[in-house]
């Protein structure tokens, strides 16, 4: 373990900068996303979790593919450095191992390479992720309703504690390990730290809302397709897409062409289900054209769809959705509505 | 004091490149209400789907422009924005100019004809050569 005093954390991220593109919570205007940053005095420290997730990190919102022009395709290039990310928290760390089973994986045909995104994949392989432990989860956390924990350590290289005084660095992976093997600390951990780690873990579950159940969500969504639910659940939805963009696990894509005459570019950016146009199709047919259409596509891919190809739920309850939703449209009522649903048109076996 | 065109432009670019063009904005708006939104063509594509400081400011000069004279500072699109962005730089500039051209303000008068929506032989056309 490293322990390293707060005051000296621009030392730790100077010896990081050496050999990684350091991203870490940074403001954003008046919100907070995470950034490539030049110095430890950027890092916003004093929140739980960005507004905006670490997912474009990794999978941006807009992504050059490649250049055409009478000379043929060109790919970009990348940087050399691999990336490092600070002040990750477990809801993030778990949603990037998701993302990764869908672009890094191909997780239903792992042996065709063919499938696996490379520019996924030049990104996230290399990367080195300090996992931060939540110590004030916020009202809008549902992790623990999806296998999570503010102190969980699954996904991460290096397990980072805030306490007050000094980060406490644990390595996890291998990677991990052999990266703090290298940082000489100034400080040893002592028995002390680790009573204050279990205190804060204690603390910060207690911030928690009370564990629900989500095992039977996918029964009950398998089951409730055509029920009349949906209306209500859409009511007040605006489709605006808010939701989506904020979204950690949200990996729909859209791909257009840039150019002009011979000379282009292929631009794979974010879709949104909550777009009118999302479905559209060239014949001009949209067979998800209404808002309950595409309110009940999103609840459904995330609970039921994503569970049929890969085995979880794709939601780690980090609540930015909540957070963002004009309408405060709360997923966390929605899937209540759903384990609390009495069927109407099917039977109920 | 006031800023100077440099500065202003500057303001605009810096906070427009935050625009993350979840078009949160345009569903909120009780003024927009196209079936078929001009940010959904693709035949022909008239702006760029990338959150590029120069298609994002397009998207918004233009939503602007297409609400002029029915936008009436509802506010709903600066509620919805999830990055908080200043939407108002750009929405109280294009009421301002309805106001000085055809001394109309949006929702304040039931019987009044929309100002985009009605011809008066009378009104400015300096913008039109000759």
């Amino acid at each position: 373990m490293v322990k390293i005093k707060k005051t000296d954390l621009n030392v730790f991220i100077e010896f990081l900068k050496k050999d990684f593109d350091v991203f870490a919570p940074t403001d954003v205007g008046k919100k907070a996303a995470f950034r490539k940053i030049n110095s430890a005095f950027e890092i916003k420290h004093d929140i739980t979790n960005t507004h905006l997730s670490p997912k474009d990190i990794f999978f941006p919102q807009s992504e050059v593919l490649f250049k055409y022009s009478d000379d043929g395709l060109k790919v970009p290039e990348r940087d050399e450095k691999p990336i490092a990310v600070w002040g990750m928290k477990n809801c993030d760390t778990s949603s990037l191992m998701m993302l990764n089973k869908v672009f890094g994986d191909a997780h239903q045909m792992p042996d065709k390479d063919m499938y696996k995104d490379p520019y996924w994949k030049m990104k996230y392989d290399n990367c080195l992720i300090f996992n931060q432990a939540c110590n004030e989860p916020l009202s809008t956390c549902f992790c623990n309703w999806f296998d999570g924990n503010p102190f969980a350590k699954k996904g991460a290289d290096i397990f980072v504690v805030d306490t007050t005084d000094h980060f406490i660095l644990e390595g996890i992976s291998d990677k991990g390990e052999a990266f703090l093997a290298m940082y000489k600390p100034s400080e040893e951990t002592t028995k002390a730290d680790l009573d204050k780690i279990a205190e804060l873990k204690k603390t910060a579950e207690s911030y928690l809302p009370e564990k629900l159940d989500a095992k039977p969500l996918y029964n009950n969504m398998s089951k409730i397709w055509d029920e009349p639910i949906w209306e209500e659940v859409s009511a007040k939805c605006i489709n605006c897409g808010a939701c989506t963009f904020v979204c950690p696990t949200c990996h729909c894509f859209d791909v257009s062409d840039e150019g002009k005459g011979k000379k282009g570019k292929r631009i794979r950016l974010w879709d949104s289900c909550m777009f009118q146009i999302f479905t559209r199709e060239a014949s001009g047919h949209n067979p998800r054209g209404l808002s309950v259409q595409r309110v009940r596509q999103r609840i459904m891919h995330k609970y039921n769809y994503f569970v049929d190809n890969y085995e979880q739920y794709l939601c780690t309850g980090c609540g930015r959705c909540v957070q963002a939703c004009p309408v405060n449209l709360d997923i966390r009522e929605v899937i209540k509505q759903v384990l609390d649903y009495k069927l109407i048109k099917n039977e109920d076996n | 004091g006031e800023k100077s065109a440099e500065e202003r432009w500057a303001y605009i670019q810096e906070e427009y490149s935050k625009c993350i063009r979840c078009y949160a904005c345009r569903n909120a708006c009780p003024s927009c209400y196209c079936p078929e939104c001009f940010v959904d063509q693709n035949d022909p594509q008239w702006i760029g789907k990338t959150p590029e400081v120069t298609d994002s400011i397009i998207f918004h000069l233009i939503r602007n422009l297409h609400v002029a004279a029915r936008c009436v500072d509802c506010g709903a699109c600066v509620s919805a924005c999830p990055v908080d962005l200043d939407l108002r730089v750009m929405s109280k500039k294009v009421e301002k100019e309805i106001k000085d051209r055809f001394d109309y303000t949006a929702g304040t008068d039931i019987n009044e004809k929309p100002a985009m929506a009605s011809y008066c032989e009378n009104e400015k056309q300096d913008f039109i050569m000759g």
